[in-house]
Order: structure tokens, then sequence, then C-alpha cells
């Protein structure tokens, strides 16, 4: 007689257990024949589980001949609950809160003969400690901008703290000073005076747990520069591969995503601000902590997104649903574009247009894209006009439906609703009506410049009034620039352009056809004219040698001077045919403040959007 | 194949209707993608290719590779004859014009689009696809940031240009310039 209760037995793979074969001498009740032992066969979807995860347990009972089967118990008793439960399967749940790594004992027995019982055991990892930042008023953290002088202060929510030890607190670089630091919050006390943007991050760290940390990132603005709920903190820098894929003329801010209506964030830098399209596209790779709900299709299927550039790459991946938290501003539960990792699974349809997913921070040269443009949605044209919804044409390529499995190269577009296409985060802000970049002039190549992201126009903020700025009607979303005998009356301003790109008979680079290559530095101008036909501004500018600025750059990412083709110099017909493209890339923005107001939206003393001021 | 086309709301993960103040209502109107193409009434002479669809695709293909570039936009076609070539028209359902260039022995010397969206390129390109998206790929890795794309290469000269929602370039083959043709001709 072998009595094996208890033991467990790996069989076929790792979450197949056989455990407990118990034979039986002659017990001849309960309808067993005598001399055939009963045999339990007990099995687990998983062996590992974290803090309120289930498995499924099948019990297979041999010989049974009343099919009476099992009934089920676990140890230690409480921790976790058993559901479903029939005389074959149950469902394992663990609990929420685990304080301890835990081996949970399951136990089958035999309802026949109840002597004969077999186990499985399932190990319960501990809940994780984990910390959430909070400002005033309790809403998570985001990075926030103060002037010289200011306070702000931060509570630290800790859960899964086994003995409520809470955190300690310190700033890095040590500018500023921290007060009034207890377990649970601190007050950080900015200097009363700096000369520059200055960058300083709090961070908390759990004293029961070093390696789990919060980090707050405040950026503390000199006198004369406008801080505030309104106002990001703008960098223009090498980006996030700098040895490898160094950006140039690239302005980058740190943005706060969030599970909707919950305070589990993540904050990420390096997000690339765009005024020439709509919507936050978040590299999933950048947020690997973080499980946004993605959009269901209501039948199983998930709606994925594409959107392509104008060098013809592109972006692809799911549509999910994120509170989008800058300074003081909250997007709440707005569609952004999850750009996947994989790059299986793209329609055609997607990836004709040219190139590559960017889906790494090397081929983006950024963590995301955050497309504060001129349009609420990534499908509209200027006057609302929907362009994914089948209301005026096909859908253009941008929404697919996809199976669990996957999309295939063949699947196409389908027609979707505005509400639920990747939205422009500013208008669902509270200064929802467009934004203002600010930048100082350059006056030589440099590796980094500070700027300033301030959402609203003319808005109850009171730091983001329009002032004297030059406001220019648009059509088709563009505007006319008048430049060497040209008119090319589809020009645009883009903070997402890494240069000044337009048609003329400048040198090309040789060796890289994106950029001019002058002799020498030449001075330029060209007059930019509202749709319409006024008002119109004289924009002075210089071309420098690219292959120098480049070659020379050691480690630069600013330069005000660099600029490049689009298109044939003088082939711009008055039908629009031809190159009419002139494209105001991130050195315009430099020394000016630009006005971009989304469509439709109201600016108080001007009217509505879609425009450009300056 | 899994449904790919919806005439029902997609189901939104939040129950607000609209989530853009300034949107106009979001009414799914769901056009069926034949009734959405707008068929206009040519003043000019309007010709309908009745070819046998070819295997080869537009730039480097002959005349017949037209028509399946049409077939792949669902689009309708206009063809116009000028001195040195025929100028073949294809207005795709979602909104993008296609210009093809026929030389007058009926090869396709020159593309050029523009549009809401970028067309099927690797369709319009047809063998000069692949040389292009090398070139292209190593041009945005060389600018370290977005703009245009200008590809000057002696066999092949591609240009894209405009912004979101509103693209347009061309691309042809310089040494394949029928007598009389300029480069100017293709945009």
């Amino acid at each position: 007689m072998t009595y094996g209760r208890g033991e467990n037995v790996r069989r076929f793979s790792a979450v197949v257990l056989v455990a407990g074969l118990v034979f039986l001498a002659a017990c001849g009740g309960n309808g067993t024949p005598a001399g055939v032992p009963i045999t339990i066969t007990l099995s687990a979807g998983a062996t590992s589980l974290n803090p309120g995860q289930s498995t499924g347990l099948t019990a297979a009972v041999a010989n049974d001949s009343s099919n009476k089967g099992v009934s089920w118990s676990v140890s230690p008793s409480g921790f976790g609950t058993l559901s479903n439960q029939t005389t074959t399967s149950a469902t394992y749940t663990a609990p929420t809160s685990v304080p301890t790594n835990t081996t949970v004992t399951i136990t089958a027995t035999s309802v026949a003969s109840p002597s004969v019982m077999a186990t499985v055991q399932i190990a319960v990892q501990t809940s994780a400690i984990t910390i959430s930042l909070l400002l005033s008023g309790g809403t998570p953290a985001a990075p926030q901008t103060i002037n010289q002088g200011g306070t702000i202060p931060v509570t630290a929510k800790v859960t899964n703290d086994p003995s409520n030890k809470g955190v300690s607190w310190n700033i890095s670089p040590q500018v500023g000073s921290l007060t009034g630091a207890t377990s649970t919050a601190v007050t950080y006390q900015a200097p009363s005076s700096v000369t520059s943007n200055t960058l300083v991050t709090v961070t908390a760290t759990s004293l029961a747990s070093s390696a789990t940390t919060a980090t707050l990132e405040i950026t503390v603005f000199p006198s004369g520069e406008v801080a505030g709920a309104n106002v990001a903190a703008l960098t223009v820098d090498a980006g996030p591969a700098p040895t490898t894929n160094a950006a140039a003329n690239t302005p980058f801010v740190s943005v706060t995503i969030c599970v909707p209506n919950t305070q589990t964030c993540q904050t990420v830098d390096h997000i690339e601000v765009d005024t020439g399209s709509s919507g936050l596209r978040i590299l999933q790779s950048a947020i690997p902590g973080l499980s946004l709900p993605t959009l269901s299709d209501g039948s199983g299927g998930t709606i994925y997104n594409c959107v392509q550039f104008l060098d013809t790459s592109y972006l692809w991946g799911p549509v999910g649903s994120a509170d989008i938290r800058i300074g003081g501003e909250v997007a709440g539960s707005a569609n952004v574009q999850i750009v996947s990792s994989s790059n299986s699974g793209i329609p055609t349809a997607c990836t004709n247009g040219g190139t590559i997913n960017e889906n790494t921070p090397q081929l983006l040269e950024a963590n995301g894209i955050i497309g504060v443009g001129l349009e609420p949605t990534d499908c509209f044209a200027q006057g609302l006009v929907n362009l994914c919804d089948g209301s005026v044409q096909s859908p253009l390529p941008f929404y697919f439906d996809c199976p669990s499995s996957g999309c295939g190269s063949t699947d196409t577009q389908i027609t979707i609703g505005a509400s639920n296409q990747v939205t422009n985060p500013v208008a669902l802000f509270s200064d929802g009506n467009g934004v203002i970049i600010q930048f100082p002039a350059v006056t030589s190549a440099d590796a980094t410049l500070s700027g300033s992201l301030i959402f609203g126009i003319n808005t109850a903020a009171g730091n983001n009034d329009l002032g004297t700025a030059t406001v220019f009607p648009l059509a088709g979303d563009s505007f006319i620039t008048e430049f060497s005998s040209q008119t090319l009356s589809a020009s645009f301003i883009d903070s997402g352009s890494n240069a000044l790109f337009f048609p003329s008979t400048i040198t090309v680079c040789a060796d890289n056809a994106s950029f001019y290559c002058p002799a020498g530095l030449t001075a330029e101008s060209a007059t930019n004219v509202g749709a319409g036909g006024s008002p119109s501004s004289i924009v002075t500018f210089n071309v420098d040698n690219a292959d120098s600025l480049f070659a020379n750059d050691g480690g630069d990412a600013v330069f005000g001077t660099l600029a490049g083709p689009e298109g044939t110099a003088n082939s711009c017909t008055s039908q629009g045919t031809g190159s009419c493209s002139f494209d105001w890339g991130l050195p315009f923005f430099f020394g000016r403040s630009v006005f971009t107001a989304i469509d439709g939206a109201t600016v108080s003393n001007v009217g509505s959007g879609p425009f450009w001021a300056y | 194949m899994f449904c790919v086309y919806h005439n029902e709301p997609v189901l939104a993960l939040r129950p607000k209707e609209s989530g853009v103040n300034h949107m106009k209502s979001n009414s799914r109107t769901a056009l069926s993608r034949i009734s959405a193409l707008r068929i206009p009434r040519m003043s000019i002479a309007l010709l309908m290719l009745t070819l046998p669809l070819p295997a080869l695709a537009a730039l480097g293909g002959d005349v017949a590779s037209v028509h399946e570039d049409q077939a792949q936009m669902k689009g309708t076609l206009k063809t116009t004859e000028a001195t040195n070539y025929t100028l073949h028209e294809i207005k795709g359902a979602a909104g993008t014009l296609v210009r093809e260039y026929v030389s007058p022995s009926g090869d396709v010397f020159g593309v050029a689009w523009r549009g809401p969206a970028i067309p099927n390129l690797q369709q319009i390109l047809g063998s000069y696809f692949q040389t292009f998206s090398d070139a292209a790929q190593a041009q945005r890795a060389a600018r370290r940031g977005r703009g245009p794309i200008y590809i000057q290469q002696p066999g092949l000269i591609v240009e894209s240009t405009g912004h979101a929602r509103a693209f347009s370039g061309r691309a042809y083959d310089p040494g394949k310039l029928p007598q009389g043709v300029t480069a100017n001709d293709i945009r």
C-alpha cells in the first residue's frame, strides 16, 4: 500500500500538478468496489499569484463510482477565497492585501471517501508598497512650475506599508529646501532667487522599503517668467537617447499619465510637444507599470489607432484611456494612443505610407508625443470636419478594429465617432482653448534651452493674454507665406518640425538633403499673411550651413539657424499644386510667444479658433 | 475575416458622450464606403479605362498599372491628354488625389499626390518603393527630428510636403522624363 497523501508531482509543465495519489485498501463502503482505490488528480491554472489574482482549479477523480467528486478547502483558512465550487472545479482568488509572501495549500477531498485527498500549493506574493504623491486637494502630483520664492505642499499616500512607517523626503539638486517634513507630508520651499528655469526633483522614499520611491518634478522659474497651474516647463535637449539617437530642435515636456479616476500614475519625461498634431501618443515601453484600459469594440476586439507623419514614418497601437496631468491641468479619461512595442499585426493601410513604426525611444527620439495642435482630435480638419466618422468621406486610415489575436495586414479602416478618437488633451483642460509656447532667443547653438508651455489663451488664469500679438486667420489649417516671389498658400507653424523648411534655391547639403548648406550665414526674409489676405507681418531669419552646425555641435541640440528644403523652389501654382508650404518649425519659436488656438474654441476678445498668433 | 466596418457606434470607455467641448455632435452617419464616393461630373473628356489588371504598379510600370492603383484606392479616374504625356487623376475614397503621368510610350514616369492622408506609396511607387523607404529612413535618422522628405537620387526624386490632413508630394525618375516634359509638370 502506498499512501502518497500530500505529495506533489510536476507533470507536463509548471502549472499542472498531480497531487495526492492515494490508494485505499479494501474499503467497500460508499459504493466504491472493494480493491479499486479512488484517486484524485488536482491541477491549478497558475501556481503563483499576485494579490487579488485568481486561478482555476480542476480535480479529476478516478474510480469514483458514485460520482460524488470532491469538496474544497484552503489553508491558511481564510487566506483568499474559493468560489464557483463544483464537485470537480473551483476558483481560488488571492487576498487583495498580502503582508508577507504566503504559500497557500488547496485541498480537494473525496466526498465518497474522505480519507482520500489531493493538494496543490500556490505561492502568493506580498503586496508591493506603493507611494502616490498628492498635491493640495488630494490630486495626483504632476510636474509643477512655481516662481522663485514659492512653496508647494506635498503629501505621500503609502499603501501596503506593513507598520505604517511612511516615507523620508529629499530634493535633488539642493536648490531650495524642504520644511515641515513628516512621514507623510512635506513642503517644498523654492529659493528666493534663481537665474534660469531650474528643475528640482522631490523624492519620497519608503522607510520600510528603500527601493520604493516616488518623485515630483518642480521647475522653479526666475523673476520675469510666469509659473503656475497652467504652465509647464519645456526643455529642448538631445532627448531620451542622447548618445545613440540625439534629437535636435525638439521641445520636450514631462507628463503624468494615470489610470482614469485613480492615483495610479506614472510621470514620463521627454514627451515631444507638437503643435502640428493632436493627441497624446505614449510608448508602451515608457509606461511599463501602468495598465491603461483600452477601447473595446464591444465584441471582444480592440480599437487601434494609426498616425502617419510627413516623413512617412508612423505610430501604431491601441486607443487607451488615461487621465493626463500637467501642472494643475487634467484631461480626464482622455483617449490616447498606446504605441505598441510589437511590430506584428499592423494593417498595410497603416504601414503603406512608407517607412517604420517608431515604437522605441531611439526611433522616436522621444518617449511619446503630445499633440497640442489646432484640432480637437486627430481626425478633424478646419471647420470641425470629421474625416473619420463617415460623414463627409470614407474614413482616413487612422482607426482599425482588431480582434484579440491582432489585426491582419489586409484589415481596413473603420468609421469612428469623435468621442472615440484620440483627443487633443488641451481641449479637455480647464484652460482648454489653446496653448502658448515661449522660448528665449537663441544666438548660438547650445546643448539645452528652457521655455514654457502655457495652457489657455485669454482665460481666467490671467497669465495667457494675447496682448499685442498678431492673430492670423487660417484656411485648411494653413496660412500664407510670401517668400522669394513665391506665394506659399499651404504654410504653417509647427513645433514638431525641427527646422524651418521651405522651397528655395539655397544649396542643399550634399550628405544630408534634409537641410540647407549655404556657404555661410545667410539672411532671409518672408511675410506671413492670414488666410484671406490679412494681416501680414514680416519675419526675418538666418540660415546657416547645417553641416557646419552639426559637425561642430559637440552635443548641441538647439540650433536657431537650421533650415532645409520643402519640395522644389518656384513650383507652387495658384491652384495650390507644387511645393506650396513654408513650414515654420521650432526655430521660429525661439524669441517668441506663439499662440495656437483650437478649432471651434472660444477665445475672449478674439472670437474663435483656429488661429495662430505671435 | 474579422469585422472591418461598423454601422453601430463603437462602445466608449467612458459614459461621457462628448469629451471635447468644442466638437460638433458625434453623429455616426456610417456611410457605406461605396456611397461615400464623390463622383464628380467631368466637364472635360472622361475616359474610364477598361484594361485588364496588370501585375506591375504605378511608377515605372505601364499605363495599365494606373488601373490597379485606382482599384486599390477605391477611386474615380479622370484622364486628360497633355502635349507630351497623359495625366491620369485618381480621386481616392478617403479624399486623397493621386496624379500619374504616362509617357507617349505608355510608361508611368511620375506621380504626385495631395490630400488629408499619405497615399499608399507602396502601391504607387511600385518597384521604386524600397529605394524610397531606405532613403527616407536614413534621412529621418540624419535629420535628428521631424520634417519633410526630400530625396534626390540619380534615379529617384521624392518630395513629401505639408502637414497633418494636408499632405502633398511627388516622385519621379529624372532619367525617364519624356521629351518636352520638365519636373515642374509633375505636381
